[in-house]
């Protein structure tokens, strides 16, 4: 088991937790997303080869309202 | 140069009115009210997704039809020109490589005014990262100059705070940055009522940027349609060129002869 950060909360994963599966569970597969790892970004061609590590930061963005 | 049209960065719009959508009472709401106010540029913000959130619930994009108007995602609630970048950097992915951008990098967090070295910083790094940068900003000239210095496409200087509908506070100092602009210059916050907008466009403004005049307003819809008019109104004002100002003289409309009782 790995612990990472979520947009700030501490979630507990399995042991190579791709970020294509982790989306998959967090129920955004159809969202219009954007991912960072530790601050870098992460292209969405390239979900499925990443896998996230113990304290992996990660941030999960959207669009929302705005001026 | 066509009047109907104008020119920001690479792309060209027709709508001078630009909107953002916060503050609405729903994404129904939002629509409506860009589709009343004819606005081609909608303004979006970057934020970290709600992870609680079913998949079936609604999100703001689903309500945007990106083949009728230009997204412009800003960093709106930024205060370091890290996290500016940051953030339009994580918007650029999200929007599929999307590259014209609001930057607003902001230095007080009661009053929104934007911190002008910081946004300095940050419009630097994004331009030459490849982003097109409309950059919200003091009503400072010397600023205005500086970013059109540096590369930025269009300046947006606020006529008065963030949210504060208190209209166009120093109309002087906008003028001086229309009149040494050769960007685009978007009047972007504190537009509070459809003739603020107007003279902002009849002071040579090329486009207004605005959210919450209309969002806050009783009936959204219908003053995105009164902010839709106010802005052509304006903007055909200043290209028909107002009369001079006569402060001590008088001009009667009538003919001054053929009274029935000869003026002597």
């Amino acid at each position: 088991m790995v612990e990472v950060w979520i947009n700030g909360g501490s979630v507990t994963l399995e042991d190579n937790t791709s970020v294509d599966s982790l989306i998959d569970s967090l129920g955004l597969s159809d969202r219009k997303i954007a991912i960072e790892i530790n601050h870098q970004i992460v292209s969405r061609s390239r979900y499925d080869s990443i896998t996230l590590k113990h304290k992996d930061k990660i941030e999960i963005v959207t669009a929302v309202g705005g001026g | 140069m066509n009047s109907k049209n104008f020119t920001i960065g690479t792309r060209s719009f027709t709508s001078r009115l630009i909107v953002g959508t916060g503050k609405y009472k729903n994404f129904s709401e939002t629509q409506s009210a860009i589709k009343n106010s004819g606005a081609e540029i909608v303004t979006v913000a970057i934020r970290r997704t709600n992870l609680g959130q079913k998949p079936s619930e609604p999100s703001l994009l689903d309500y945007i039809d990106r083949d009728l108007v230009t997204l412009l995602p800003n960093t709106a609630g930024c205060y370091s020109a890290d996290e500016a970048v940051r953030t339009l950097q994580l918007a650029r992915e999200l929007l599929d490589g999307h590259d014209l951008v609001k930057l607003e990098v902001l230095g007080d967090p009661t009053t929104l005014f934007p911190n002008v070295t910081e946004t300095l910083i940050a419009a630097e790094r994004l331009i030459q990262d490849g982003f097109q940068v409309m950059v919200y900003t003091s009503d400072d000239p010397v600023i205005a100059k500086r970013l059109e210095e540096l590369g930025c496409v269009a300046i947006m200087p606020l006529a008065s705070l963030i949210g504060s509908g208190m209209g166009i506070l120093n109309p002087w100092n906008l003028k001086i940055i229309i009149d040494n602009s050769m960007l685009p210059v978007i009047v972007d916050a504190g537009v509070g009522t459809a003739s603020d907008a107007t003279i902002a466009m009849e002071m040579g403004c090329d486009a207004v940027l605005m959210n919450t005049a209309i969002a806050a307003a009783k009936d959204p819809i219908g003053m995105a349609g009164a902010m839709r008019k106010a802005v052509e109104a304006g903007r055909e004002a200043f290209l028909a060129g107002r009369m001079a100002k006569k402060a001590y003289q008088a001009s009667p409309s009538s003919p001054k002869t053929g009274l029935l009782t000869p003026q002597g």
